[in-house]
C-alpha cells in the first residue's frame, strides 16, 4: 500500500509544480499620494478614424481639495473594449498630470473614456472624456470638409490654410456647433448643400454644391457633421461607454 | 388464463410475415437456437456453438471484436461523410469546413470517424500482440495469422489514404513525405510513387485516387479478408485459449514455469 | 460506506448482462451530446439574442419580418467567397440598427460597396466559412488569418483600387510614405498591374561629395541623421564610431571633383542677416525647403532638404556654385536655376551659412584616414547597401538588396520570426518590424527609420494591400491607378522648362508636381501680355497661399520663348481662345453679370473683384482677370470647372449659357491698371 500512495503523492506534486502559474497582477504601481478631484487637462473632444491613435495625448490632472496638484497618485484609464491606452495606468508626475496615448476602437461612434483615481478613503473619483471615431462614410466627409468647406466654416486658421471666415458678411456655422446644426434634419442639410443657402432662406454666400459633389459625397458630409456635432444629435450614433 | 408477454412474442414468431422473413420459427430448443444463427446471412459466418472459455475476457481482451466494432463505426460514419465530400481540389477543403460548421452534427461525424480510425490502428496492433503473446498463431492457425497481417496492412493503408482527404497542410505534406519514402524502394521506387499518386506530384489525381482507394477498394478488400479471417477462426476450431490445449502440453508448460 | 459502494457497484455491474445494459444506456445518453451540441450552437444563441433585443424596439415588426433563422451565407463562387458572418451578425443590412452599440447586432456602416456583391472576408479577412466566434475571428490551428484590426482595414481597399481613393486616407498616405521614405529603393515592390513602385525621395549622388561637405559632417550625419535635420528621411544605420569613420573616409577618398564649375568664391558671403532673410523670402525658398524656427516648429516645404543647420554642412564655395547653377552639380535636381547675380549670391549664401549648429560637429575629431580604413569603408558601403539609394562611383546599385515586398500582405505566419511577446499576426509583425527592424534577430541590416506610430500604421496598411488576391483578381474587378506620363517638353523652351524645374511644382500633360496649377492648357486660358509680365515678375494671384512662384530673373528673350511655347502648345481641345472677344461687351450685359456675381451666385464669398468691398480669398483675385484670362476660358470654366481643372473646389453651378456669358462679360471688364496697385497685398 505504501508504493501506490508514494506514486500518488509524486504525481500530485509534479502536476502542482508544472501547472502554469498565473502572471503577476498587471498594475504593480503603488500610489504614494491621493487626490480629491481629477480633471481633464487636454485631449478631450478629438476626432480620429476608427482604430487610429488620437493626434494629441489625453492628459488628466489630479488635484487635492485646495486645488493643488498631487504627485504620485495612481490614475487608471478604462473604456469600452477595443480602446487601447498607452499606458493604461500611471502615477501622476510633479505637475500632477498623467499623459496617455489613446487608440480608438474598431467601431465608429462616440467613445466615453474614464480616468479614475482613488481618494484617501479609497472612494473612486472619475472624469469622463469624450472622443469620436469616424467610420468610412464620416472619413470621406472629413476629407471633403477639409477640401471644400473648412476654409469658410472654420474660424481658426492654421499655418497651411488661412481661414476665410472673417471675410464673409454672413458668418457660416462651424460644423461642431451642435446647438444649431442638430435642428436641421438630414433632408435640410442635403437641401442646403445641394442648392445653396437660398434653399433654406439663408445667404447665397453658401454656394450650391449639388453639381460638384455626388449624392454619396453629400451623405458622407452629413454623416461627418453628425459625428462631430457637440452636443451630439440624439440617436444619431452609438456611444461606447466604459464597461 | 391471460397470455404472458412471452406467449405474445411466440405468437408473433408464428405469423406468416415473420416466417417469411426469418424462416425458422420460435422456440428455445437447441435446434431453433442453432437455426437462428445458421440461417442468417450475416450471422452464419459465426458458429452456432461456442465454448464458454473462448468468451472469457482474459483470453482475448475482446480486441478482435473491438477492431471489428471500430471498423463498423468507420463505415457507418464514413458513408454520411461521403454525402458531403467532393474529392476535387477546390472543393475538398471547403467541404471539410462545411462539415465542421454547417452540417448538423458534422463535427461529431468527422471527429468520430477520425478517433475511430486512430483507435482501430491501435486496436489492430494490440490484437496482433495479444494473439502473438498467447500463441494463437500456432498450427493450425498459421494462415490466419498471415490473413491478419494482410488486414493490418489494409488498415494502415486505409488510414494513410484517408489522411489526405481533407486536403489541408497536414494532409498534403504527410502524403508527400509518405510517397517520397515509397519512392526510395530500390528498382521500383519511382514506379510505385507514380502508381500511388497517379502522377508525379500530390495533386488532383492523387486526391481522387486516394478517395477511391479509401472509400471503395480498400474497404471491399478489408471485408473480403475479414470474411476469410472469421471463416478460418471457425474452421481452426474457434478462438484459441490456453485451456483448450491438450492436457500433456499444458502440464509440460506449467512444469517448465515451476522450474 | 465501503459496503454501500460495493452494493451500488454490484447493482450496476453485478453480472455481465446488467453491465452491458448499463454501459449501453450510458453510451446512448452520451450519444445525445452531439445533437444537443448541434442545437445549442453559438450562432443560434446569437440569433436568439437578436430577437430578444429587437422585441423592445419601435421597428420590431419590420425587423422580425426581415429576420431569417438558420445559417446565413453570402456565396460568390467566382471569387471564392463563402461568408457566414451574417449568421451571428444578423442585423448587418438593417440601416435602423446604426445606433446599436451591442455587438454582434449593429448594422454595417455605410460603405460604397454592397455586402451581397463582395462578402465580408474580402475586406475584413478572417475565416468566412466558420460559424463559431473563435474560428471566425481568431487565428486558430485550422485557420491562420484572423480578422483584420480596424486600423488596417483600408488595406483591403488597396487590393482592388490601385490608385488613391478619396475615402482611404491611411492607405493613400501609406503608399506615399513607401515612396517618399525610399523603402522601395531596397525593397522591390512590383505592383499588380506590372509596374514597379518608384521612389520619390531623391537621395543625392555621393560621387562628388568631397566638393560639397566635410568628412566630419559625413561622420556626424551617419551617426545620427535626425540630429542634423529632424525631417530627414535618411534612416539611422546604428553604426559604430569606427564604421562611421571608415565609411566617411571611403566616401571622401572615392569622391571626384565636379567638372564644369571652378568652385571659387565669387562674392564674399555677406553677413547682413536682414537682407538675406528678405531675399530668402522673396525667392520663396520656403516653398520647397523647411527651416526649424525658434519655437521648434518646422516651417516650409518638403521637396528639398531641411536647411536649419545647412551652414554646418556645406562648403561656402559649393553653396555659391550651387546657387549660381545647381544643374552643374546635379542635372536632375528639382531645384530651379535662379539666375541670381553675384550680389544676391553673396547675400543668400551669407544668410544660409549663418545657419549653423555648434553642437553638431563639436565632438567629431577624425585623424587622417588610412588605406585600410578606406578599404573597410568600401566593404561597409557594399554591405549596408548604400548604393541602393545613393549613386556612388565604382559601386553598382544592387538588385534585390532587401526582400521583395510584392506579396507581403499574404506572407504565411509560419515563415515569420516573431519577437518575444509579440502577438502572432501579420500586421503586428509588419508594424513591429518597421518600428524596430534589428530587434528580431542578430545580423540584420535594415536601418532604423524615424516614424510616428500613425505613419507606421499607414505604411503597414499600404503593405497589407500587397497580397495574393491583389495579384490574382481579374481586370474587371480592379480599378487602375491614374497613369503617370513621362512627358518632357521639347525644344529650346523645353530646355528652359528643364532649367527652371517648372515641373517640380507644376504638372504638365500628366507629369510633374502638384504644388502649383496644372499648365497643360495654360495656352488656352491666359493672355500673352499677362503671361510675359507674370514670368518676369510673378505677383500674388491667391492671397491666402504661403507657397508662391519665385522670381527667376529671366531675360526678355527667355520670357518670350516660354510664352510663345506655352501659348502655342498647351492648348485645350475644348476651349478655342479666339472664340470670344477680350473686350467690347455691351454695358447691359456687364451690369447683368455684376448682379449675378454679387447676388445669385455670390462669388464674392471666395473671390475679390472690388478690393474695397470684397474680402473672400479662397479663389484667385479677379481684380484684373480681364487682362489675365481669355473670355473663352472664363466662359468654359463657369460652365464646368472640373472639366478644365480636375479636383478644383470651384462649384459647378449648372449655369445657363446666358448667365455664364453675362458673368464673363463682367469679369472681362475687370482690366486692372490703377486697381492693380491696391490689389497687391
Amino acid at each position: 500500500m505504501k508504493l501506490p500512495s508514494g506514486i500518488l503523492v509524486l504525481t500530485v506534486l509534479s502536476f502542482a509544480t508544472s501547472c502554469a502559474r498565473k502572471p503577476a497582477s498587471i498594475s504593480a504601481l503603488q500610489p504614494t499620494a491621493y487626490g480629491n478631484a481629477i480633471v481633464e487637462s487636454s485631449g478631450d473632444k478629438q476626432v480620429a478614424q476608427i482604430g487610429a491613435t488620437l493626434h494629441d495625448p489625453v492628459v488628466v490632472q489630479v488635484n487635492d481639495d485646495k486645488g493643488n496638484a498631487v504627485t504620485g497618485a495612481l490614475v487608471e484609464f478604462s473604456a469600452a473594449s477595443g480602446v487601447v491606452f498607452d499606458p493604461v495606468s500611471a502615477l501622476t508626475d510633479s505637475s500632477g498630470q498623467v499623459t496617455t496615448n489613446v487608440s480608438l476602437g474598431g467601431m465608429s461612434g462616440r467613445y466615453e473614456l474614464t480616468a479614475s483615481t482613488f481618494d484617501k478613503s479609497h472612494k473612486p473619483i472619475e472624469v469622463k472624456i469624450n472622443e469620436t471615431a469616424l467610420g468610412y462614410q464620416q472619413t470621406l466627409g472629413r476629407q471633403l470638409n477639409e477640401k471644400y468647406c473648412e476654409r469658410c466654416h472654420n474660424p481658426e486658421s492654421t499655418v497651411e490654410r488661412v481661414s476665410n471666415y472673417d471675410n464673409l458678411a454672413v458668418k457660416p456655422h462651424p460644423f461642431n456647433e451642435g446647438g444649431t446644426l442638430n435642428k436641421f434634419t438630414d433632408a435640410d442639410l442635403t437641401a442646403i448643400i445641394s442648392y445653396g443657402g437660398p434653399a433654406l432662406n439663408k445667404s447665397a454666400l453658401m454656394p450650391a454644391w449639388g453639381n460638384t459633389l455626388s449624392k454619396a459625397e453629400i451623405q458622407g458630409l452629413i454623416a461627418y457633421i453628425r459625428a462631430v456635432s457637440d452636443p451630439p444629435l440624439h440617436g444619431s450614433e452609438a456611444t461606447f461607454k466604459s464597461n | 388464463m391471460a397470455k404472458t408477454v412471452d406467449q405474445y412474442f411466440d405468437d408473433l414468431r408464428e405469423t406468416r410475415v415473420w416466417r417469411s422473413i426469418f424462416r425458422s420459427g420460435s422456440g428455445s430448443s437447441t435446434l431453433h437456437r442453432s437455426l437462428a444463427i445458421q440461417q442468417n446471412v450475416f450471422l452464419h459466418l459465426f458458429s452456432t456453438k461456442v465454448r464458454t472459455r473462448m468468451l472469457s475476457f482474459s483470453a482475448t481482451w475482446y480486441l478482435g471484436t473491438l477492431t471489428l466494432g471500430t471498423f463498423l463505426i468507420l463505415v457507418a460514419t464514413g458513408i454520411p461523410l461521403m454525402l458531403y465530400y467532393h474529392p476535387s481540389v477546390p472543393q475538398a477543403y471547403a467541404d471539410t469546413k462545411d462539415l465542421q460548421f454547417v452540417v448538423s452534427s458534422g463535427i461529431f461525424l468527422r471527429n468520430l470517424h477520425r478517433w475511430s480510425a486512430h483507435a482501430m490502428v491501435f486496436l489492430v496492433f494490440a490484437h496482433m500482440f495479444k494473439v502473438f503473446y498467447r500463441g494463437a498463431y500456432r498450427p493450425p492457425r498459421e494462415f490466419n495469422w498471415v490473413i491478419g497481417i494482410v488486414l493490418l496492412l489494409i488498415t494502415l493503408l486505409l488510414s494513410y489514404t484517408g489522411y489526405l482527404l481533407p486536403w489541408d497542410q497536414l494532409a498534403y505534406w504527410a502524403i508527400t513525405v509518405g510517397s517520397n519514402i515509397a519512392s526510395a524502394v530500390p528498382f521500383m521506387g519511382s514506379k510505385i510513387h507514380f502508381l500511388l499518386l497517379g502522377g508525379n506530384a500530390v495533386n488532383a489525381n492523387a486526391l481522387l485516387r486516394f478517395y477511391v482507394l479509401h472509400c471503395m477498394i480498400l474497404p471491399l478488400t478489408a471485408i473480403f479478408f475479414v470474411a476469410i479471417h472469421f471463416w478460418r477462426i471457425r474452421k481452426d476450431g474457434g478462438l484459441y485459449s490456453h485451456s483448450s490445449e491438450p492436457a500433456t502440453r499444458r502440464t509440460e508448460s506449467a512444469a517448465k514455469e515451476v522450474r | 460506506m465501503k459496503g454501500k459502494l460495493k452494493a451500488f457497484w454490484s447493482l450496476l455491474f453485478g453480472d455481465s448482462v446488467r453491465a452491458f445494459g448499463v454501459v449501453s444506456l450510458v453510451f446512448l445518453a452520451s450519444l445525445a451530446i452531439a445533437p444537443s451540441k448541434n442545437y445549442f450552437s453559438e450562432w443560434r444563441h446569437y440569433q436568439r439574442g437578436y430577437l430578444k433585443m429587437v422585441r423592445n424596439r419601435a421597428d420590431a415588426v419590420t425587423l422580425q419580418r426581415h429576420f431569417q433563422g438558420g445559417i446565413q451565407q453570402i456565396w460568390l463562387p467566382e471569387i471564392g467567397v463563402v461568408d457566414r458572418c451574417e449568421s451571428c451578425h444578423v442585423g448587418l443590412k438593417e440601416s435602423s440598427l446604426a445606433n446599436v452599440s451591442l455587438q454582434p447586432y449593429r448594422n454595417h456602416p455605410v460603405i460604397p460597396h454592397k455586402l451581397g456583391e463582395f462578402g465580408c472576408t474580402i475586406c475584413h479577412r478572417g475565416q468566412g466559412a466558420a460559424t463559431t466566434v473563435s474560428e471566425a475571428h481568431n487565428s486558430t490551428l485550422a485557420w491562420e488569418q484572423p480578422v483584420l484590426p480596424a486600423k488596417y482595414v483600408e488595406s483591403s481597399c488597396g487590393t482592388c483600387h490601385r490608385g488613391p481613393v478619396p475615402g482611404t486616407p491611411r492607405l493613400n498616405e501609406g503608399r506615399r510614405l513607401l515612396a517618399s521614405y525610399g523603402c522601395v529603393n531596397c525593397h522591390t515592390i512590383k505592383l499588380a498591374d506590372g509596374a514597379t513602385m518608384k521612389p520619390t525621395d531623391n537621395p543625392p549622388s555621393l560621387s562628388h561629395i568631397a566638393d560639397k561637405t566635410s568628412r566630419e559632417w559625413i561622420y556626424a550625419w551617419l551617426k545620427d541623421p535626425q540630429a542634423y535635420a529632424t525631417t530627414a528621411t535618411m534612416p539611422n544605420f546604428k553604426l559604430s564610431d569606427d564604421d562611421a569613420r571608415d565609411i566617411s573616409a571611403f566616401l571622401m577618398a572615392n569622391s571626384t571633383p565636379i567638372s564644369g564649375d571652378t568652385l571659387a568664391i565669387s562674392a564674399k558671403p555677406s553677413s547682413d542677416p536682414t537682407a538675406g532673410a528678405s531675399l530668402y523670402g522673396e525667392s520663396f525658398c520656403a516653398s520647397c525647403h523647411a527651416v526649424q524656427n525658434a519655437a521648434g516648429n518646422v516651417v516650409g516645404g518638403d521637396v528639398g532638404p531641411e536647411l536649419t543647420r545647412v551652414g554646418s554642412k556645406v562648403k561656402p564655395e559649393w553653396l555659391q556654385a550651387w546657387l549660381r547653377n545647381p544643374r552643374i552639380y546635379n542635372d536632375g535636381t528639382p531645384m530651379p536655376h535662379y539666375r541670381f547675380n553675384d550680389g544676391q549670391i553673396a547675400t543668400l549664401s551669407g544668410f544660409l551659412l549663418a545657419k549653423t549648429d555648434s553642437d553638431l560637429l563639436a565632438n567629431v575629431h577624425l585623424d587622417p584616414s588610412t588605406p585600410q580604413q578606406v578599404a573597410h569603408g568600401k566593404r561597409l558601403v557594399s554591405d549596408y547597401g548604400c548604393a541602393s539609394c545613393h549613386e556612388i562611383a565604382g559601386i553598382k546599385k544592387p538588385d534585390n538588396f532587401a526582400p521583395e515586398l510584392s506579396r507581403i500582405g499574404s506572407k504565411p505566419i509560419t515563415q515569420i520570426l516573431f519577437l518575444a511577446g509579440m502577438p502572432h499576426t501579420l500586421p503586428d509583425y509588419i508594424a513591429g518590424k518597421i518600428k524596430q527592424p534589428r530587434a528580431f534577430t542578430t545580423g540584420l541590416k535594415m536601418p532604423q527609420f524615424t516614424l510616428t506610430q500613425t505613419q507606421i500604421d499607414d505604411i503597414t496598411t499600404a503593405l497589407l494591400s500587397l497580397n495574393d488576391r491583389a495579384n490574382s483578381l481579374p481586370p474587371s474587378m480592379t480599378v487602375a491607378a491614374p497613369s503617370e506620363s513621362n512627358y518632357q517638353p521639347a525644344g529650346q523652351a523645353g530646355k528652359l522648362i528643364h532649367d527652371m524645374a517648372c515641373m517640380t511644382c507644376h504638372r504638365i500633360n500628366g507629369h510633374g508636381g502638384d504644388m502649383a496649377p496644372d499648365l497643360s492648357w495654360e495656352g488656352s486660358s491666359v493672355q500673352r501680355q499677362w503671361l510675359t509680365a507674370f514670368l518676369k515678375n510673378p505677383n500674388t494671384l491667391r492671397p491666402a497661399l504661403i507657397r508662391r512662384m519665385p522670381k527667376f530673373n529671366l531675360t526678355d528673350s527667355e520670357v518670350n520663348q516660354l510664352s510663345d511655347y506655352i501659348l502655342a502648345v498647351y492648348q485645350s481641345p475644348t476651349v478655342d481662345r479666339d472664340s470670344m472677344p477680350l473686350s467690347g461687351y455691351p454695358a447691359g450685359q456687364v451690369e447683368l453679370g455684376k448682379q449675378l456675381f454679387y447676388g445669385k451666385y455670390s462669388c464674392q464669398a471666395c473671390h475679390i473683384v472690388d478690393s474695397n468691398t470684397d474680402k473672400g480669398y479662397i479663389g484667385p483675385t479677379l481684380t484684373q482677370v480681364g487682362s489675365r484670362l481669355t473670355a473663352a476660358w472664363i466662359f468654359q470654366w463657369l460652365k464646368d470647372p472640373q472639366a478644365l481643372r480636375a479636383g478644383t473646389i470651384e462649384p459647378n453651378r449648372a449655369m445657363s449659357d446666358e448667365d455664364a456669358r453675362a458673368i464673363t462679360a463682367f469679369l472681362m471688364s475687370q482690366k486692372g491698371g490703377k486697381q492693380q496697385e491696391a490689389a497687391k497685398k
